[in-house]
């Protein structure tokens, strides 16, 4: 079901439509605000996904300048903690993948979006999600961009999934060869990775374990460091070019807002967005 | 003053016949009238004839998609088909005007050679007429089959193949389809070969895919004994049909078991080999499996993911993946949609780009 939030004056370029979109996924209700320029739009629409708290408000306000002057269509879910009480991760028992398809389809059904791939973005816990997404539909996105993620699932095949694309101990399903079934696709396309230069606290939310933090790091900028070395590296070994590139925010630790109005992050998307991969 | 009485006139008693869904094509104004000449009828001519006696078959598709349940006398059009089917019937498209069998539900009337022998004798039903055109030949589904393609159609088909009827084969088809049009593919499901019916046709519809068909639309009532030919011109005409309606991928289900003589020769055939890029086999146990992959193996063949009954045994599903090497996927995992587009990944041809910016 689609709600129409607001009705942009007739011929004010300047109008936006707040869409509120509610649907269902095989593992629950889950909704999303749409963003919509009025008039006609370009490129391909983007993904915008919260982090652990799960604040999507912050993320529309965040992204509605920047979807009204350069048209693009953004779409923004929100995975409620009842529903969703994990989101970052894509195991058996969760499954926010199947919620981001839901929310497409449902905006592919009201005609909102054709079939055409989108670009992913997602702030620490949904960019852990966005780039385990792309991982397991990389024909889906164009450009990947991960803000401040805790941890990543590494293009790693030595490493158990959900730390690296090895056999992992505690799911049925074989996420890992799944994703290593498109990995080579993931890793061609522009993947871009946001982190604040005070982004070094380990405090509680940030997941810390031995095999983790010897794999990645300690904090969340030494994680962004090592994961983009690691795909660049990875790209290069498979004869791809290297698009992997890393965006340190200056003077801004973990807070989304923070990372926005001092570092810029949202202006420092690519929101020319060509698109490079699709199905 | 002048009376004519007008005996078995065919607009009046096809109006108020039921048409079998086989028939669901067919511009029932292209009747003008029907012929008592039973000789020389052909695979996929209609016939008009009144049900004599309730056999095994207690209802009739009708063309709407609903079952109708059949009573003595009421009047049908089905056409003239032969039919394989091992748990059923084996008959061939012959018209015998002393009374004919109706050898499927979904609209299939012949003569039966062999039965079952858990199932009743065939519902048989009296021939009336074979219904003719303007021209006065006869009607056939044939005449209203999707137009043959202009170009060879380059869709990427995953082909679902079994061990024999109910073997899971559908089901596969459908949760396929299912599992990648739930990422955003707009997918085809397709019956490539088989007897008409709706159950099949309605399974796949109900995934929600962007295009259905079956032979049918092609213009065959059943494919038993029609020429290879003309078995592969009704494949490409369906491929091409859904490639017209921007198709990204075709799962296309073969009926039958590996030996039922259509499925074996597009086994066979070269072309057709060259035109399916992956195959899904449905079985229902580990020793099925085997036998089947060996003899896919030795024409040449590499499923990709064994499925049906035998996945929903976690045991049976080990030992045959023991056997063969062959992943064992459960209906679930079809239509898992990560789990649907990593299988289409692997395919010979990735599906060709789409734009469209709503």
């Amino acid at each position: 079901m689609i709600n129409r939030h607001t009705t942009p004056a007739e011929n004010d370029a300047t109008a936006i439509q707040l869409l509120q979109v509610n649907c269902v996924s095989h593992q629950a209700p889950i909704s999303a605000r749409v963003i919509m320029p009025s008039g006609p739009v370009t490129n391909p629409p983007i993904v915008a996904i919260h982090g652990i708290s799960r604040d999507s408000d912050a993320v529309v306000d965040a992204f509605l300048e920047a979807s009204m002057d350069r048209r693009r269509i953004v779409i923004v879910p929100h995975f409620d903690k009842k529903h969703w009480p994990v989101f970052q991760r894509i195991t058996g028992r969760h499954r926010p993948d199947l919620g981001l398809l839901a929310i497409l389809a449902a905006l592919r059904q009201d005609g909102i979006l054709g079939n055409q791939a989108f670009d992913l973005f997602g702030y620490s816990g949904g960019a852990q999600l966005a780039h385990r997404f792309s991982m397991l539909f990389p024909e889906k996105v164009n450009e990947l961009h991960l803000g401040a993620a805790g941890w990543y699932t590494l293009p790693d095949r030595n490493l158990p999934y959900p730390l690296g694309l090895g056999k992992g101990g505690n799911t049925r399903k074989s996420w890992h060869h799944l994703m290593a079934n498109g990995l080579r696709q993931y890793l061609d396309r522009p993947i871009t990775v946001y982190i604040g230069d005070q982004d070094v606290k380990e405090d509680r939310s940030l997941r810390s374990d031995t095999l983790l933090n010897q794999t990645q790091g300690r904090n969340r900028l030494e994680r962004a460091q090592r994961y983009v070395d690691l795909v660049a590296q990875h790209q290069t070994g498979i004869d791809l070019p290297v698009t992997a590139r890393l965006e340190v925010l200056a003077d801004c630790g973990h807070d989304f807002l923070d990372c926005c109005r001092k570092g810029g992050l949202i202006r420092r998307i690519n929101w020319t967005g060509d698109p490079v991969a699709q199905y | 003053m002048s009376i004519t009485t007008i005996v078995n006139d065919p607009v009046t008693l096809i109006a108020k016949a039921k048409w079998a869904f086989s028939t669901r094509r067919v511009q029932k104004e292209s009747v003008v009238s029907m012929t008592d000449d039973f000789n020389n009828t052909q695979h996929g001519d209609l016939i008009l004839g009144r049900v004599m006696e309730i056999g095994q078959h207690k209802g009739i598709q009708l063309a709407s998609g609903r079952r109708s349940e059949l009573f003595r006398g009421d009047l049908v059009v089905l056409p003239c088909a032969a039919r394989y089917a091992p748990d059923q019937f084996e008959g061939i498209a012959q018209i015998d005007p002393a009374g004919a069998d109706m050898l499927a539900g979904g609209g299939c009337l012949g003569k039966a050679r062999a039965r079952n022998e858990r199932i009743k004798a065939p519902t048989r039903v009296l021939p009336i007429g074979k219904l003719t055109n303007r021209y006065g030949k006869a009607v056939n589904v044939a005449d209203f089959a999707l137009p043959a393609a202009t170009r060879p159609s380059k869709i990427p088909v995953i082909a679902v193949f079994g061990t024999a009827m109910n073997s899971g084969k559908t089901l596969a088809t459908a949760r396929l389809g299912y599992g990648l049009r739930q990422t955003g593919l707009r997918v085809a499901t397709i019956k490539a070969t088989g007897t008409g019916s709706f159950g099949d046709f309605n399974e796949y519809e109900d995934t929600g895919v962007s295009y259905i068909a079956d032979f049918t639309d092609a213009g065959m009532a059943t494919t038993y004994m029609l020429p290879l030919a003309r078995i592969k011109d009704g494949i490409e005409r369906l491929l091409a049909d859904a490639e017209a309606h921007q198709c990204d991928v075709a799962v296309m289900e073969v009926a039958d078991g590996l030996f039922q003589r259509e499925t074996a020769a597009l086994l066979a055939d070269a072309e057709f080999r060259a035109r399916v890029q992956d195959i899904v086999f449905a079985c229902g146990d580990a020793v099925a499996a085997a036998g089947g992959v060996a003899e896919l193996k030795r024409l040449g063949w590499e499923p990709r993911a064994l499925t049906g009954l035998v996945s929903c045994s976690p045991m049976a599903s080990a030992e045959a993946q023991a056997a063969t090497g062959v992943r064992v996927m459960t209906k679930d995992e079809l239509a898992d949609p990560a789990e649907a587009v990593a299988l289409m990944r692997t395919m010979n041809t990735a599906a060709e780009p789409r734009e469209k910016v709503a």
